[in-house]
C-alpha cells in the first residue's frame, strides 16, 4: 500500500495539534487537524482516516461524544481511537469501555511514545485490512 | 530577498504567476531563466537571449529604475522582488517580466527582432493576441506581485518558525513527561536500584543514545549500599571498561556543574576512547559534592549529541541528584534511629545483665509471630522495633529488685509492675516512636484481664501488646532467670497451649505453636557465646 495512511488529530489547544502533527508528518503520515468535535466529525466522515487522536475536554462536543458519534456511523465506525486526557482527569470506566479506545494518553504525554503507539496501531490496521481483502 | 526565501517563495509564486499569465524570472550571475515551464514563445526567446541578459545585469546602473521597477528597453519592464539593493551582485533574485505597449510599436519591435534574430512580420502575426500593458498597469501588477512575494516569504518564514517551535515544544513535552514519570517513581518505598535502572532506560530512549550509564561515587558513606553502584541501559559491549570510565569521570567532573558533550574522545585521558567515540557527561551534584555521573554515547543514527538532549539529560540528573540526596537523608535518619534504639537496648541490657539479649530475642520472636499471623510488612517492622524497646521502662526500676534471686516482696513486685508505664513515658516524647507505645505499655496485660498495668482484656489489648506479651513470656520461660533455670521447649510450648485464652490471645497462640523456632535458637546460641566471651574478659580483668 504505497499511499500514506491519514491520521486525524482533534484538540482545541493548537500547540497539541502542532506537536502531534509535526511528529506524524515527519514519520510520513498524512495529517488532518480539527480544533473542535464538530469539525472532527466532518473531517472523519469526509476522509475516513485510519486513526483519530482526540482530546477529551473540549468546548462543545467532548472527545468521548465525538468517538461515540464515530462508532455509530458505519462509515467511521472502524476508525482506531486514541484519547488524550489531562492527568488525573475524571473519566469513568464505562466511558472507556463502551467507546473502545486503543489507548489513553495522559498529558503531558511523550510524543515519542505516542508516535510509537500510532505506528503499531497502523501496522495492525494494515494487516487486518489486507486480510479482509483476500 | 535572501537565497533561502527565494527557494521557498519561487515555487508557489511561479504557480500563481502562471495562473495570472505572468512570467516569473530567476536572475543569477550566469544567466536568466524562467521559473515554471508554461512560458509564452516570444518571452522565452527574449529571456534566452544574451541581449536581454545584458540588459538585466545592467539594470541597476539605469537611471529609470525605481523601487525595483526597471524599464530595460522601451516597453520592456522588469520588476525585481527585493528591497535590498546592497546585496551581493552575484546573488540570485526573482523578477517579473512585463511587456508594455511601446514594445508593439513597429520600430522597437524591429530592433528587438534584429537583436533576437527573428522575422519581424512573423513575430508581429504571432503577437497579435498579446495584451500589451501600459506603463502604469505594468507598475501596478509589479507592485501587486511584489506584495504577494513578500507575503509568501512571510508565510514561509512563519511556517518555518512554527515548525521549529513545534519541534522544541515536542522536546519539552518529552522532558515534561519524563520528569513526571520519574518524579512519580521517586517514592522512597521502591528499591532505589529499580528507580535508577528505570531512569537510565527512559533517558537512553528519549535522547536516542545507544547506551546510558549511571555510576555512583564510592566516596560518600551516607549512600550506604548504593556506594559504587552502576546502572546501564541500552546496547553496549560489556567487555568495555564502562565502570572504570564511570570512576574516571567522577574524578574528572568533581566540582563541575552542568553537562559536557565530547564529540571526539580520543583526546581524553583514560579509557574514554575505548568505550565510545562521543560522550555526553552529566555530573549529579548535591551541595557542591559529586554524588554520581550520568554518561552515555553512541547516538542512534550516528548523529551528534545535541544540546537539547544534553539539557534534557541535565534536568533529569537534577531530579536524580535530589533523589540521591533524599536517600542520604533517609539513611541519616534511619541510622540515627537505629543507633538510638541500640543505645536504648544496651541501656536495658546493662541494667539487667542476667537477661542479656532478651530484648533482641523478643523482637525477633514478635517479628516471626506477626509475620506468620499475616500482618502487613510495615507493621511487622514496627512490631520488631517495639519488641526491641519493650522493656525500656526497666531503666526506672531499681537494679537490686531486677536482679533479686528468690521471691519478691509486694513493694518490689509493685516496682517491677511500674516498668511498662515508665517505658511508655520514656518513648512518649519521641514522635517517631509514638506508635511503639502500645507494645511497651501493654506487653504484661493478659487475655483474661488479670495482667497489668491497666487490666485490659481480649481485643482491648492492642495488637502490639498481645504479640510482644506472648513473645516475652516465651523467652522468659525459655531462658535462665534469677529465680529458676530455663524450662525445656516442650514445657514452654505446653504452657502456652495451656494458657491460650487465659494469658494469651488464643489465635496468636495457635500461630505461635506452629512457628519454626530455629532462628530463635540460633540467636540464643549467639547470645550465649557473646556472654561467655564477656564473662571471660571480665574474669581476666579481675585476675590482672
Amino acid at each position: 500500500m504505497p499511499e500514506q495512511p491519514t491520521i486525524l488529530i482533534c484538540d482545541d489547544e493548537p500547540h497539541i495539534l502542532h506537536v502531534v502533527g509535526l511528529k506524524l508528518r515527519e514519520a510520513g503520515y498524512g495529517v488532518l487537524t480539527a480544533s473542535s468535535g464538530k469539525e472532527c466529525l466532518h473531517l472523519a466522515r469526509q476522509h475516513q482516516p485510519v486513526l483519530l487522536i482526540t482530546d477529551y475536554v473540549m468546548p462543545g462536543m467532548n472527545g468521548i461524544e465525538v468517538c461515540r458519534a464515530l462508532r455509530e456511523d458505519p462509515v467511521t465506525a472502524e476508525i482506531d481511537l486514541i484519547l488524550l486526557t489531562a492527568r488525573g482527569g475524571s473519566l469513568s470506566d464505562s466511558d472507556i469501555d463502551d467507546t473502545g479506545f486503543a489507548a489513553i494518553f495522559s498529558k503531558p504525554f511523550s510524543p515519542r511514545e505516542l508516535l510509537a503507539f500510532v505506528k503499531e496501531r497502523v501496522a495492525i490496521a494494515r494487516v487486518s485490512n489486507s486480510e479482509g481483502d483476500e | 530577498m535572501t537565497l533561502q526565501s527565494l527557494q521557498t517563495v519561487s515555487g508557489p509564486l511561479a504557480k500563481r504567476a502562471a495562473a495570472l499569465g505572468l512570467t516569473l524570472l530567476r536572475v543569477g550571475s550566469d544567466g536568466v531563466a524562467a521559473v515554471g515551464s508554461d512560458v509564452d514563445w516570444f518571452e522565452q526567446k527574449l529571456i534566452n537571449s544574451a541581449w536581454f541578459f545584458r540588459l538585466v545585469t545592467q539594470r541597476r546602473d539605469m537611471s529609470s529604475g525605481e523601487n525595483g521597477f526597471f524599464e530595460l528597453a522601451n516597453g520592456l519592464y522588469f520588476a525585481e522582488f527585493s528591497a535590498n539593493f546592497e546585496q551581493a551582485a552575484d546573488e540570485e533574485s526573482l523578477g517579473l517580466l512585463l511587456l508594455g505597449k511601446e514594445l508593439s510599436e513597429t520600430e522597437t519591435l524591429q530592433r528587438i527582432c534584429d537583436s533576437l534574430r527573428l522575422d519581424r512580420r512573423a513575430t508581429e502575426a504571432k503577437l497579435e493576441t498579446t495584451h500589451w500593458l501600459s506603463r502604469s498597469e505594468a507598475k501596478r501588477i509589479a507592485q501587486a506581485v511584489a506584495w504577494m512575494a513578500n507575503d509568501l516569504d512571510a508565510v514561509s518564514t512563519h511556517r518555518r518558525e512554527l515548525h521549529q517551535l513545534s519541534d522544541e515544544l515536542a522536546t519539552n513535552y518529552e522532558e515534561l513527561s519524563l520528569l513526571y514519570k520519574l518524579s512519580s517513581g521517586m517514592s522512597l518505598d521502591q528499591p532505589p536500584s529499580a528507580f535508577f535502572e528505570n531512569a537510565c532506560q527512559e533517558l537512553q530512549e528519549v535522547c536516542g543514545l545507544g547506551w546510558v550509564s549511571l555510576q555512583i561515587t564510592e566516596n560518600q558513606p551516607r549512600l550506604n549500599q548504593l556506594r559504587g553502584a552502576a546502572y546501564t541501559a541500552g546496547q553496549i559491549d560489556l567487555r568495555k571498561p564502562l565502570r572504570q570510565l564511570g570512576r574516571e569521570l567522577i574524578e574528572q567532573h568533581a566540582g563541575r556543574q552542568g553537562f559536557t558533550i565530547i564529540d571526539d574522545t580520543s583526546k581524553l585521558p583514560g579509557v574514554a576512547s575505548q568505550v565510545s567515540r562521543s560522550l555526553l557527561i552529566v555530573p549529579l551534584v548535591c551541595d557542591g559534592e559529586i554524588l554520581a555521573v550520568m554518561f552515555g554515547g553512541d547516538r542512534v543514527n550516528d548523529e551528534h549529541i545535541d544540546s537539547i538532549d544534553a539539557k534534557l539529560c541535565a534536568s533529569l540528573c537534577n531530579t536524580l541528584a535530589i533523589f540521591l540526596e533524599n536517600l542520604m537523608l533517609l539513611e541519616d535518619s534511619q541510622s540515627l534511629f537505629m543507633g538510638t534504639l541500640h543505645a536504648l537496648t544496651s541501656a536495658i541490657d546493662a541494667k539487667d545483665s542476667y537477661t542479656f539479649g532478651h530484648s533482641e530475642r523478643v523482637a525477633l520472636l514478635s517479628q516471626m509471630l506477626a509475620r506468620a499471623a499475616g500482618i502487613d510488612q510495615a507493621t511487622v517492622e514496627r512490631i520488631y522495633i517495639a519488641g526491641l524497646v519493650h522493656d525500656v521502662g526497666k531503666i526506672g526500676v531499681p537494679e537490686d529488685v531486677l536482679s533479686k534471686p528468690g521471691k519478691l516482696t509486694d513493694d518490689e513486685f509493685a516496682a517491677i509492675k511500674m516498668h511498662p508505664g515508665i517505658g511508655a513515658n520514656i518513648l512518649r516524647g519521641i514522635r517517631q516512636m509514638d506508635d511503639l507505645i502500645p507494645g511497651v505499655l501493654y506487653h504484661h496485660e493478659r487475655w483474661d484481664g488479670k495482667g497489668y498495668p491497666e487490666k485490659r482484656a481480649g481485643m482491648d489489648i492492642p495488637l502490639f501488646g498481645r504479640v510482644i506479651g506472648l513473645a516475652d513470656a516465651f523467652d522468659a520461660m525459655s531462658s535462665d532467670r534469677t529465680y529458676r533455670s530455663a524450662l525445656s521447649l516442650e514445657t514452654v510450648l505446653a504452657e502456652i497451649e495451656k494458657c491460650k485464652g487465659t494469658q494469651f490471645d488464643p489465635e496468636l497462640a495457635e500461630v505461635f505453636l506452629k512457628l519454626d523456632l530455629s532462628p530463635y535458637f540460633q540467636m540464643i546460641q549467639r547470645h550465649q557465646a557473646t556472654q561467655q566471651g564477656r564473662d571471660a574478659r571480665s574474669e581476666n580483668r579481675g585476675v590482672a
